[in-house]
């Protein structure tokens, strides 16, 4: 009823994806940051080991030192399958998300040993590992899909996701919530608390409490990490397009391209543009006189949002259609220092955490 | 197999035909109409005898008094004012025209001239009011309504004996109260008469369109110099004498002066008009218009009259219609053409098959490469040259922006054009220098060399020109013979695309889409529907008519080599076709090539074969949009136009396509860093150089090609610059 009266005396459908403004307008800090590594395998997570940034990336997990024109990368391991989430743990080791089944701990106390199921359910597709002392926080993004298909499970309207906690001491795990809208990222909060970004859902929040939390995201949330000064680092893999949002309400239409169309190809978020002839293209995006224009729809963005202890957006660094940055996964501080994995564009970025200003 | 458009979707567009009926103007009446039609059906199922030869004679000879009355409400209405007075016009006409004949005993032919002129006088005072001084029409009329009603009254009192004795006697006077003219009553046809003068004064003179000028805008139409006091006056005294006449019948058939003639008259009169289509707010309604809503409101009288209701019903049946008619007024007229610009744009499903590989080991003459990096940009850059002597013209104006073809002439100077409406001309040394060639007034779309040896050129908005060694462009031609059976007037020429010369000399033109401009191609992109046709124009005759209608935007047309077809491209279609102009097969269409992995534009000759410009690439997302029409339309109309989906333009390049219909090899350049040339509409080749244009680029390219279309590849496009004659004969 309500959307006949809607249809009828304001214009038909109105498409509601939330724009960047205020704290979020665009800017090029993303570009701007210091680029410490390129030509990195879909660096997925970044975590700090003993100072220095760690990066999964494929098959391996990488030590990256030095600066872009000169990096040091060493191998710290090689996995048998492609890493995904990372978190260093207090002894000095690693967790590891390998092919989204299963924890492979490298280095510590605990080196070589394999998690493949918690809460008496196996992993599927770990997508965020997150450490507070003994505690490990895992978030699994869908019980439906593995992680390759993360935009089928966008498509499918799940919500399949979960988030378990694991005691590393005494090894017991429990649920902590399920039927969550594929949870990417993943924290503890100061009071004990839950963080979860739900990415499908577009907002982060307070499994403990709901009403705590960052809603109408205009962007995909993804991983999480605790800022030096309090609040977090929201990674956002993607931004919303009103596009897309109307492919995920038309259901008929999104059938019909999970079933015909190669997914690759799909009208759907992406981490990086391909320049393949079959990209799906939107007449904002159309190169004008040889330049693709910054504020053109994004297929893929680059967003990094700082979130204060209120978990409201204090500030953001973005790298719009036209920037190199896209696709920004991972997360990781240190001694005032943010690292981050351009999984798109294979780069690890840092950037010096005073220069965020003054929460504006 | 079958491709692309079904018969179906060619056809059937319920959205575009109502659209484009919206905006013509007879559309606005077609409402009221139809309500007047369906009430005579229901009228003569309901009412018995309604529909015989004497009911209609005299409901004819009632209505025709009503509709003097409606008709002078209407010129008033027109005319941006009110005239409540109406009924009290009318009932004075009446008495006046009784007394004329009956006490004072006027023959009855000076009566006849006498009431209409007492009906000028009354109506002259409204307008000597209103005006001149500026009074405001609804009170003073309606003060009229009150005084002209009491003069009515006074002397009705005065002369009620005299009246009833008096007895005019004469047979003309009869004729007039109940004669008829090959069986339909006088006043009738006086009515349909005068009906039709008002019409045509209203539609087809200075006086008419001033009158409409003032009702739609009275400071505009001072401001545009018309005698708006005048004017004003005139309408009042036209509604005075038209009431008049109205009472002068009514007098004749009756010849009573009873107390409540015309009596609520100006009500009923201003109901018929609004619901007829006259606006309130002036300036706009017809004659036509007029009767149709006294004939509407007149059946429906007439009809509750008959069908007995209790007389206050059928006030508050008017008082409803009035209400519905001002509604519709306010609403719907106001905002048909907006809704009209709503369902412009509908979509057809298009099916297209899965294209052909392009992947680069598929071994696919469409396997993409990069064959068209480094290509020697032209007009990107250069040294400044003065434009020609009339004007200067300052560097910004000089760049080159979205060049759609590309010419090159006997001197191998290279001729462009731009959307700022220039033709660039590129000449010198590694064309360094440039020229504003002429100055045309729209996008300048396709090139060509008339067998004359002028240079012709598509601009938008304006036509076909054609610019001589004098640099003056002359307009060749700018329509074509209208499409029949379309609402809309097609015969201005509009996007126009790409032209080619035959060897009879005649031009052979593709307009890509009737409905939309050239700027609003993603409008037509969205549609996909048979929007273009393949004009040729005669330069013999001077005139253009259409060979080819009906048409999925056609952008490419190129005279084939043996000048007996003709090869055009349907882009949204991806097809490239062929029409026989002369031999066995002389007026056929056969299919060259369909099914393309890439949107074809432009075609021009290759040493072997033909050139295609590929402006963009199937994507499978658009593929699936494309035949998705309802998903379309609602993008249309609920996302912003950078959203839109469209085909992938940052890819492309151009194809050599063969004699024989087949594709001998593509050169793409790829999306990705140090692409320059998306968007190609434009291939031609001149020796081994193959000249790029694209529609969305501010550059020519240029690079060397084989017989074979192959790229001779040079390490850095710098070096490519001036091939030594040695090197080209390496390439040949």
């Amino acid at each position: 009823m309500a959307a006949i009266f809607r249809r009828l005396f304001f214009g038909g459908e109105q498409q509601s994806a939330p724009v960047f403004d205020g704290v979020l307008r665009p800017n090029q800090d993303l570009d701007l940051c210091r680029l410490i590594a390129r030509g990195l395998e879909s660096p997925d997570d970044v975590a700090i080991v003993s100072g220095d940034p760690v990066v999964s990336s494929g098959a391996r997990i990488v030590r990256v030192t030095g600066q872009w024109f000169a990096p040091l990368q060493s191998t710290v391991a090689v996995l048998d399958g492609v890493g995904g989430a990372l978190a260093a743990l207090p002894d000095g080791g690693l967790a590891v998300a390998v092919d989204g089944d299963r924890i492979v701990f490298v280095g510590g106390g605990r080196d070589g040993r394999v998690l493949r199921e918690a809460a008496s359910q196996a992993f599927t597709c770990v997508t965020a590992i997150a450490v507070a002392g003994d505690r490990m926080l895992v978030a699994e993004g869908s019980h439906r899909n593995p992680l390759a298909h993360w935009r089928r499970d966008l498509f499918q309207g799940n919500r399949a996701g979960r988030v378990v906690e694991i005691d590393l001491v005494s090894g017991r795990d429990r649920l902590v919530a399920g039927a969550l809208a594929w949870p990417q990222g993943v924290a503890a909060l100061p009071n004990g608390d839950v963080l979860v970004a739900e990415s499908w859902a577009h907002r982060v929040r307070a499994l403990g409490d709901p009403r705590f939390g960052y809603d109408d995201i205009p962007a995909y949330p993804g991983r999480l990490c605790a800022a030096a000064g309090g609040g977090f680092w929201l990674c956002c893999f993607a931004a919303r397009t009103q596009l897309v949002d109307f492919v995920l309400a038309d259901r008929r239409l999104s059938e019909r391209m999970m079933r015909e169309v190669d997914e690759e190809f799909w009208i759907a978020p992406a981490l990086a543009a391909t320049d393949h002839p079959h990209e799906p293209t939107q007449l904002g995006g159309v190169k004008q006189y040889g330049v693709r224009k910054p504020w053109a729809p994004a297929r893929s963005y680059g967003l990094v949002i700082r979130l204060d202890e209120e978990l409201s957006p204090a500030a953001s660094l973005h790298s719009r259609v036209d920037g190199k940055r896209h696709g920004v996964t991972g997360v990781a501080t240190a001694a005032g220092a943010v690292f981050l994995t351009s999984k798109g564009n294979g780069k690890l970025l840092r950037h010096d955490e005073e220069s965020t200003g003054d929460l504006r | 197999m079958s491709t692309g458009l079904s018969a179906f979707e060619r056809i059937w567009a319920p959205r575009q035909q109502l659209s484009e009926a919206m905006a013509k103007r007879w559309f606005e009446t077609l409402v009221p109409f139809t309500l007047l039609v369906v009430l005579i059906a229901v009228s003569g199922a309901l009412v018995p005898n309604f529909l015989t030869l004497g009911s209609l004679t005299s409901t004819g000879r009632e209505f025709a008094e009503f509709g003097f009355v409606a008709l002078a409400m209407a010129i008033v209405l027109i005319g941006g004012g009110v005239d409540l007075s109406v009924g009290s016009i009318f009932a004075l006409a009446n008495f006046l025209s009784l007394f004329l004949v009956s006490v004072v005993g006027l023959p009855v032919w000076a009566c006849l001239v006498l009431t209409p002129l007492a009906g000028c006088l009354l109506g002259a005072v409204n307008g000597a009011l209103i005006g001149f001084l500026r009074a405001r029409a609804l009170l003073t009329t309606m003060a009229m309504l009150i005084v002209f009603r009491s003069i009515y009254e006074l002397v009705t009192y005065q002369y009620a004996a005299d009246l009833s004795a008096g007895d005019p006697a004469s047979p003309l006077w009869d004729y007039i109260g109940g004669g008829s003219l090959l069986g339909v009553p006088i006043n009738l046809v006086v009515l349909g008469l005068i009906a039709v003068v008002v019409h045509l004064v209203r539609s087809r003179t200075r006086f008419g369109w001033h009158i409409a000028a003032v009702g739609a805008g009275r400071l505009a139409a001072r401001h545009a110099g018309l005698p708006v006091n005048w004017l004003v006056f005139s309408t009042y005294v036209i509604s005075g004498a038209l009431s008049a006449t109205g009472g002068l019948f009514y007098a004749a058939r009756f010849m009573n002066a009873g107390r409540d003639v015309g009596v609520g008259l100006e009500v009923d009169a201003l109901t018929a008009v609004v619901l007829g289509g006259v606006s309130l707010m002036g300036g706009r309604g017809s004659a036509a218009r007029a009767m149709i809503g006294a004939l509407t409101i007149f059946l429906i009288n007439n009809g509750l009259v008959r069908a007995g209701v209790v007389s206050g019903v059928n006030s508050l049946v008017m008082g409803a219609l009035m209400l519905l008619a001002v509604a519709v007024d306010r609403k719907l007229l106001k905002n048909l053409p907006r809704l009209a610009a709503r369902l412009y744009i509908d979509p057809a499903a298009l099916r297209l098959p899965p294209p052909p590989a392009i992947d680069p080991g598929s071994g696919s003459p469409f396997a993409v490469n990069f064959g068209l990096r480094g290509a020697y940009p032209i007009g990107f850059r250069g040294e400044d040259f003065a434009g020609q002597e009339d004007y200067v013209l300052d560097d910004r104006e000089m760049r080159l922006f979205n060049p759609e073809d590309v010419l090159l002439d006997q001197q191998d100077r290279v001729y462009t054009g731009t959307s700022n409406g220039l033709i660039m001309r590129y000449y010198g040394h590694n064309y360094g220098a440039r020229e504003a060639y002429a100055r045309t007034g729209g996008q300048v779309r396709g090139l060509a060399w008339a067998a004359d040896g002028r240079l012709l050129a598509l601009v938008a908005g304006v036509g076909l020109v054609a610019i001589g060694d004098d640099r003056v462009v002359h307009r060749l031609s700018d329509e074509t013979n209208r499409t029949p059976f379309r609402f809309r007037d097609d015969s201005r020429l509009a996007a126009l695309v790409n032209l080619s010369v035959g060897p009879d000399e005649k031009v052979y033109i593709s307009e890509a889409s009737y409905r939309h401009e050239v700027h609003a191609w993603i409008n037509d992109a969205v549609e996909a529907r048979p929007n273009g046709r393949i004009l040729v124009y005669d330069p013999a005759t001077g005139r253009t008519r259409t060979l080819i209608n009906h048409l999925v935007y056609p952008s490419g047309v190129c005279v084939a080599s043996d000048g007996q077809s003709l090869l055009f491209s349907e882009t949204w279609l991806c097809r490239i076709s062929r029409l026989w102009l002369s031999g066995q097969k002389a007026g056929r269409t056969e299919t060259v090539i369909e099914n393309l992995p890439v949107y074809p534009a432009n075609i021009s000759k290759a040493p072997d074969g033909y050139w295609v410009a590929a402006v963009g690439a199937r994507t499978p997302s658009f593929d699936l949009m494309a035949s998705e029409k309802a998903a379309r339309y609602r993008i249309v109309r609920s996302l912003p136009r950078d959203e839109w989906p469209t085909p992938n333009f940052n890819a492309g390049g151009a194809f050599l396509l063969t004699e024989a219909g087949e594709i001998k090899r593509m050169l793409w350049d790829p999306a990705g860093r140090g692409q320059n040339y998306s968007a190609v509409t434009s291939a031609r080749q001149y020796g081994p150089y193959l000249y790029l244009a694209g529609i969305f680029n501010n550059r020519i390219g240029r690079v060397v090609v084989d017989r074979d279309g192959d790229v001779w590849k040079s390490p850095n496009f710098l070096y490519q610059r001036e091939e030594s004659p040695r090197q080209l004969e390496e390439i040949r």
